[in-house]
């Protein structure tokens, strides 16, 4: 119904190249999220797709209609494209009910498409308050209703949860995806929050340095990061030199076998998660165990994220589960490596 | 869907040509903008050009005749004593004001937390009138200087009080966690938090009495502002008056300077986080004969002129200053300082809207050289553009046109000031999402950026209009002859000693100027935080 093609966008300020040909495609009803960490761009390429920026190259095109390309531009206005912005900003003179009002006809405003949006994002009856006497989540939801009242086919979310605290964001998170889905607009979400990015959206593009490194399904991304850097932004990784030999890569943590073997042999550079690595008692033994030291513990709850010395001195981190596992700082342990890994 | 496309692209082209001929860009900034703002620049400093060309034109013998004489170090050395003593008085004053009514429990401190400010709205020349009107051998520099010193305090106490009422006490609580008595937290915390405050107040102040004409004048206390008007009124004598102000301007810009040299170069941060109201100190058994301070300091600069004036009113009864006279100064007052107010708005709307929406270097700059005007004595402007008028546009000369210009350059830094903090209130951010939400500029325009930014434009419109209404020394050159505003016909009647006849004329200025003072102590935040 909406699709969004995003096609070798360029966009300079001044010697900067904020964008430097990022090619996107959101399928129509899906949410992409465009991670990446502060100054990749992305904030500027959301920016450029609402019609706030004219660009340098490429083109913009929203179910087929070219609306942007260099020296020409549908005016913001024209583009029906509505945005969420970072610190929500809504209209401070306005009530709530008027803010999400503002882009509505009479027509839909006399028939409660106000209070049908404030209900979608979880504050009914809030119409007659103003922006200041609100919450911070609640002017978030608020921005969100003004947004998807006027039914865009595509709203586009600029870090609006990165001003809120962890547990209202997780559940403010949820009801904004719900209420996306409600009306089946394509959403693009710009974040710098990994965990953000992988939980909410449909696809996840990575951006660095105004350059799209990758897109496609979160667990694609995480599972198959395209080079190092992703592989490190997107989740936690440990990376260890290796020498790749008939579809194996040897490691200071032993043979490990390689996902998608490559035939060629030598110099590589290996990614293991630290959820791959096991983390057993210094009595068991055997051939593909590793001795380490514990050196420190981050408890996060459901899981514990180990630091770990190994007997040539490199540091590595591994993920335990549940209570059972060994954890006490300077106490002996044993790798195991879970699973395939990955070489680049 | 279809029936949309169909209508954007037959509107686009026309939209598109007009947002390309309109929103012309050059680096991210709006040609037309900067141009606007160029030229409202250069309006504001005409006189300072003026004034240089003229002083150069004079040639360096007849400069150095007139300026290396016994009268003119002596006119200097009695300008900074003057100032000196005046910004030193302000200093403590304004501190132990704001001090007593933010930090202590001092009765009746909602009630001096505005009383306070009130000052400000007695022009000096009044205040002068008033106290020579009853103690008719009040003159001299220490009449001058506590004259002076009753009507500027407020310049350092509004940004003291509102600079102590923000304060984190969380720094003072620290201080005094880490062993640090009670006075030494003051002088090595509280202090030094107020060290932008007090600089820009003292800074302020110093501006102020250099320029100051009305009281020095009345007072009979020679310093540059009375010796120019003396050579321009007696003697016409355009090159000594120049070279005068001249040198008036050299001091004041003397003094920024040596106040950007000395400014600190530590941020005053404060962390993010949701912040207390102060602490207060308990003054226990000292906390009535205290509330003397701040009534004594009433007294002398509210009390005095009240009293006198409504004694000069009273005994004027018998023999009324003609209700027409007034009416016609009053006219008069209101009618060119709207002229004055437009004027300054016109000017200052580009440049202030410009500062507000677009960093960088030639933003920055505009607005800067804008702030000239500040710095720059009302008397010096005046003479300037009556010289001005004189060579080179002289259907101008004595028009109330070239009085209305005369407020707009005096006035500008106010104005930009205004709609610069306006704008600030409109973001771009919301205009944009207006924009996103299907509305066009016009539409936009009409429903956010105007109700956002009109009252405080508005606010500031109101704030030069009343300033115009105050001014003296501009108005006494700019006037159209034979043409008597409420200022000068104070200044007039005072000067022949008719002081039951000037009454009223003082009376009616000081209603007008409260208005501003008010809505300033306001908006400082004194009569917010003292009302907790």
């Amino acid at each position: 119904m909406s699709e969004l093609k995003v096609v070798g966008v360029g966009k300079r300020y001044g010697d900067v190249r904020a964008l430097d040909g990022v090619d996107l495609t959101v399928p129509s009803g899906d949410l992409m999220a465009v991670l990446g960490p502060s100054g990749c761009g992305k904030t500027t390429l959301l920016r450029c797709i609402a019609g706030f920026e004219p660009l340098d190259a490429g083109r913009i095109e929203i179910d087929g209609r070219q609306v942007a390309e260099p020296g020409r531009q549908v005016a913001p206005e024209r583009r029906r494209v509505a945005v969420v912005p970072q610190e929500g900003a809504l209209f401070p003179h306005l009530s709530v009910a008027g803010n999400v009002g503002y882009g509505l006809d009479r027509q839909s405003r006399k028939r409660g498409r106000v209070e049908e949006v404030l209900e979608l994002v979880g504050l009914p009856g809030y119409g007659r308050r103003m922006p200041h006497e609100l919450s911070g989540g609640q002017q978030q939801r608020v921005a969100v209703a003004r947004a998807l009242a006027p039914r865009p086919p595509l709203v586009l979310l600029d870090e609006p949860f990165s001003a809120l605290d962890a547990g209202l964001r997780v559940e403010l998170r949820r009801d904004i995806r719900r209420a996306l889905r409600a009306d089946s607009a394509t959403a693009v979400l710009v974040t710098h929050d990994q965990g953000e990015a992988l939980s909410i959206a449909d696809l996840v593009a990575v951006m660095r340095e105004g350059r799209v490194l990758q897109a496609g399904a979160p667990a694609h991304v995480y599972e198959a990061p395209a080079d190092i850097w992703v592989a490190d932004f997107v989740g936690e990784a440990v990376i260890l030199p290796g020498t790749l030999h008939d579809g194996r890569a040897h490691t200071v943590l032993g043979d490990l076998p390689v996902r998608s073997p490559r035939s060629d042999t030598g110099e590589v550079q290996v990614m293991i998660r630290p959820e791959q690595i096991e983390v057993l008692e210094d009595s068991h033994v055997g051939p593909e165990l590793t001795p380490a030291v514990v050196t420190s513990q981050d408890f996060h709850g459901h899981d514990a994220l180990l630091t770990l010395r190994l007997l040539d001195g490199s540091v590595i981190t591994a993920r335990t589960f549940g209570p059972g596992a060994p954890s006490g700082i300077d106490q002996r342990v044993a790798l195991r490596v879970r699973d395939q890994v990955r070489v680049f | 869907m279809t029936t949309t496309a169909g209508r954007q692209s037959s509107g686009s082209t026309t939209a598109d040509r007009l947002a390309a001929g309109v929103g012309r860009r050059v680096r991210g900034l709006p040609v037309g903008m900067v141009l606007a703002a160029a030229l409202a620049v250069a309006v504001g400093l005409t006189p300072l050009a003026y004034l240089a060309v003229r002083t150069a034109q004079a040639g360096a013998e007849r400069v150095a005749a007139e300026l290396l004489t016994a009268r003119t170090a002596a006119l200097a050395s009695r300008s900074v004593a003057l100032a000196t003593v005046v910004t030193l008085a302000c200093l403590a004053i304004g501190v132990a004001l704001a001090y007593l009514v933010v930090r202590t429990d001092l009765p009746g401190r909602r009630f001096f937390g505005v009383v306070a400010a009130l000052p400000l709205a007695i022009p000096t020349y009044v205040a002068g009138f008033a106290w020579l009107a009853t103690l008719p051998r009040f003159a001299g520099f220490w009449p001058a200087a506590l004259v002076l010193t009753l009507c500027s305090y407020p310049y350092v106490y509004l940004p003291v009080a509102a600079a102590l009422a923000g304060t984190d006490p969380a720094q003072e609580e620290v201080s005094r966690a880490l062993g640090r008595g009670a006075w030494r937290t003051f002088s090595g915390v509280t202090l030094r938090q107020l060290r932008p405050a007090l600089a820009s107040g003292g800074l302020l102040v110093a501006l102020y009495v250099f320029s100051d004409f009305g009281a020095v004048s009345l007072l009979r206390y020679d310093t540059f502002t009375r010796a120019i008007f003396t050579k321009f009124n007696l003697g016409f004598d355009r090159t000594g008056a120049l070279v005068l102000s001249t040198t008036l301007v050299a001091l004041t810009a003397l003094l920024l300077f040596t106040e950007s040299l000395a400014r600190h170069r530590a941020r005053y941060a404060r962390l993010s986080g949701a912040s207390r109201p102060p602490l207060r100190i308990r003054l226990g058994r000292m906390r009535w004969p205290t509330a003397l301070v701040p009534a004594v300091v009433a007294g002398l600069s509210l009390g005095m002129p009240a009293v006198s004036l409504t004694g000069w009113l009273a005994s004027g009864v018998s023999r009324p200053e003609p209700v027409g006279a007034i009416l016609t100064a009053a006219g008069n007052s209101l009618w060119v300082s709207l002229l004055g107010a437009a004027g300054t708005l016109v000017l200052a709307l580009p440049i202030g809207l410009l500062a507000a929406r677009h960093s960088g270097t030639v933003p920055q700059l505009l607005e800067r050289a804008s702030y000239a005007g500040h710095a720059l004595p009302g008397l010096v402007i005046g003479l300037s553009l009556v010289f001005f008028a004189v060579t080179l546009a002289y259907p101008l000369y004595q028009t109330t046109a070239m009085l209305a210009l005369g407020y707009s350059v005096l006035f500008l830094p106010l104005a930009v000031a205004a709609v610069r903090a306006a704008a600030i209130q409109s973001p771009p951010a919301l205009e944009e999402v207006a924009r996103s939400l299907g509305r066009g500029p016009l539409h936009v325009l009409r429903t956010v950026t105007l109700p956002l930014t009109a009252p405080g434009i508005g606010a500031g419109a109101a704030l030069v209009f009343l300033t115009c209404m105050k001014e003296l020394p501009a108005t006494l050159m700019l006037r159209p002859t034979g043409m008597d505003t409420l200022a000068t016909e104070l200044w007039t009647k005072t000067d022949v000693a008719a002081y039951a006849g000037a009454a009223p004329y003082a009376a009616l200025l000081i209603i007008l100027a409260a208005v501003p003072t008010w809505l300033l102590a306001q908006r400082t935040g004194v009569w917010n935080e003292t009302n907790q």
